[in-house]
């Protein structure tokens, strides 16, 4: 039933609200209007980064205030505006609304939503530019962000505030990664947020299907800027992305926030700058185009116990071309960064799945965030995976090698076998730790070369089903005992002597696995 | 002050004003620096008064409160 009184009331109450707002506005007039810019002669009070306000309900944003007009982007309505429309100012930033309401929901970067269900509302909402937190409101990074990926998580760990670039040529599984780490947080508590600037659409779509069939929507809340949007729009993404992600953070609370991808942000910005006649610099890009990404980057935090505690962690990615990243965006985003997770086509292709160069992928602050126990076992891997490459390149070339060698060899091409990871299963701390411990211990040997990835799974299926005591013996922040080591390796020699013996049982078991998730 | 003083203000009216009217619009306008006032007739504003000064413009059409009414009850 509905009620008529009471969209009676409500209706005269918005119309005396509206009624009293103030009509004194300062105003100027369009005398230019071209692929998406416009300029505005008059306006003489408009601060910059201001949002004007087009005849006709347009909105655009000025960033060129010059002796006589005003150079602004329109957001749209780019095909509407005329010659000598009336252009208000509105003395006020862009705002993203922000709140609970906005998790689980798709919207642009003005925080309308896009998929169709229902308005939101929001009843507060922050500015999309907003300064990073003071040095002094700052805490340290010592609480792990579990990607669930075993060569992140062991080698190139990352902390809850940490800002850690994922680069990598197209087709590398960059994105793969981020959704991975957001799939990852499920019923931990983070709040994650998926900011895509300029991708396509039918790879955003694939991406929420994705997040909404594995139950992660529920946390997550993304801002979309696909494509054939605005160069305007492309640009505001990230920044309307981490006004909400502040909005948690400063709440307490731990976000996760993924810039898919920066680079095509510098070319809107670009696009943008070139069209504002503002100086080209190198790579034609405009000068500030540092300054465009550190401000945003540094937005990321974790906050001291006195302002609550909150974090937002930054994935930021990057698309490199042939593999160059001394390019300029490149360069300038990993000098921000605390480290990059460097992807390589070369290693994607030959079925090394997170394709992670392992020796040019670094985190500068997460190591003091990794467990005990992952730290105390993961220690040696990365001299180890060096001595094991070195030795595969010098090695190429000969073709008898002696016992040792070939057993240093054998040992290395399993433990990088270790690290392939098929895409969606993520691996809890206590299933890393088994597979860390069985990787560099002896009984390595005694696995057939090839069949490593398949034991890896088999093994935790195992130990799912017969000894699932043996996780829960597992603390993550105490170091591993010599008895409990011996416990996990006696497990996993029992299940050599099980699956090695039946072998074409195994590949079975696998070829289900991989059927199931798909 | 004295380049403020040779702003023209545009008067935009929807009907022709009375004297009382002139009096006060032109009172309005001096206190804002202006030394005269150029009137226009628009039935477009359907009602009120628009008074544009330089870069400022102070809206009182009844064009202009519909409008926000509507997007006030649309929002």
């Amino acid at each position: 039933m509905i009620d008529v009184n009471a969209i009676g009331k409500s209706i005269v109450k918005k119309v005396s609200a509206a009624s009293m707002a103030s009509d004194e506005r300062a105003c100027g007039r369009i005398i230019y209007s071209g692929d998406g810019i416009i300029r505005v002669s008059g306006l003489s009070g408009v601060k910059y980064n201001e949002l004007l306000e087009v005849q006709g309900g347009y909105k655009a944003l000025a960033l060129n205030l010059e002796q006589d007009s005003v150079g602004a982007v329109l957001f749209s309505g780019e095909d509407k505006v005329c010659y000598g429309d009336l252009v208000y100012s509105t003395g006020e930033t862009v705002h993203m609304p922000v709140g609970e309401c906005m998790l689980g929901r798709i919207v642009d970067p003005l925080g309308e939503p896009l998929d169709g269900l229902s308005e939101i509302r929001a009843t507060q909402s922050r500015p999309v530019e907003f300064p990073a937190p003071a040095i002094m409101d700052r805490g340290k990074v010592n609480e792990p962000l579990q990607t669930g990926i075993l060569a992140i998580d062991s080698m190139i760990p990352i902390g809850r505030g940490q800002r850690e670039l994922i680069i990598g040529d197209r087709q590398t599984g960059k994105t793969a990664i981020a959704v991975d780490t957001i799939l990852n947080q499920k019923g931990e508590d983070v709040i994650c947020i998926y900011v895509s600037i300029g991708q396509k659409a039918s790879s955003l779509a694939k991406i929420i299907t994705t997040l909404r069939n594995n139950g992660a929507l529920p946390y997550t809340c993304i801002v979309s800027s696909t494509a054939d949007d605005d160069a305007p729009l492309q640009y505001l993404a990230p920044y309307s992305g981490c006004a909400l992600a502040e909005y948690f953070m400063y709440q307490g609370k731990d976000v996760l926030i993924v810039y898919d991808d920066l680079s095509k942000h510098a070319v809107a910005y670009r696009t943008m700058s070139l069209l504002l006649k503002r100086p080209a610099g190198r790579e034609a890009y405009p000068g500030d185009v540092f300054y465009l990404h550190s401000r945003l980057l540094e937005r990321a935090a974790k906050l001291s116990e006195e302002k609550g505690g909150g974090s937002i962690t930054a994935l930021p990615i990057v698309e490199t071309l042939a593999g160059d990243i001394s390019a300029y965006i490149p360069t300038n985003v990993i000098s921000i960064t605390d480290g990059q997770i460097y992807l390589e086509s070369e290693l994607f292709n030959s079925g090394v799945r997170p394709a992670v160069n392992v020796g040019l992928s670094v985190s500068r602050v997460g190591g003091s965030a990794q467990r005990k126990a992952v730290r105390q076992i993961s220690g040696q891997l990365r001299v180890n995976l060096a001595q094991y490459r070195e030795l595969a390149i010098f090695m190429q070339f000969g073709s008898d090698l002696d016992a040792e060698t070939q057993k240093t060899l054998s040992r290395g091409a399993k433990m990088t076998d270790t690290l392939k990871q098929r895409q969606y299963l993520n691996y809890s701390v206590r299933e890393m730790i088994v597979l860390l411990t069985v990787s560099q211990s002896d009984l390595i040997d005694k696995i057939p070369e090839k069949k490593m990835t398949a034991y890896n799974e088999g093994l935790l299926d195992y130990i799912h089903a017969n000894h699932a005591s043996l996780l829960e013996k597992i603390d993550p922040d105490s170091s591993i005992s010599d008895s409990l080591r011996a416990d996990i390796l006696s497990v996993a020699e029992e299940y050599i002597n099980c699956s090695v013996g039946a072998q074409p049982a195994l590949e079975g078991e696998e070829g289900k696995n991989s059927s199931d998730t798909k | 002050m004295s380049s403020q003083n040779k702003i023209t203000a545009k008067v935009i009216l929807a009907r022709k004003p009375d004297s009382e009217t002139m009096e006060k619009i032109e009172a309005f306008v001096r206190k804002r620096g202006c030394a005269n006032a150029v009137y226009e007739i628009d039935s477009g504003i359907i009602g009120g008064i628009i008074v544009y000064i330089g870069d400022i413009v102070y809206d009182g059409s009844v064009k202009s409160r519909l409008e926000k009414i509507r997007s006030g009850i649309a929002d």
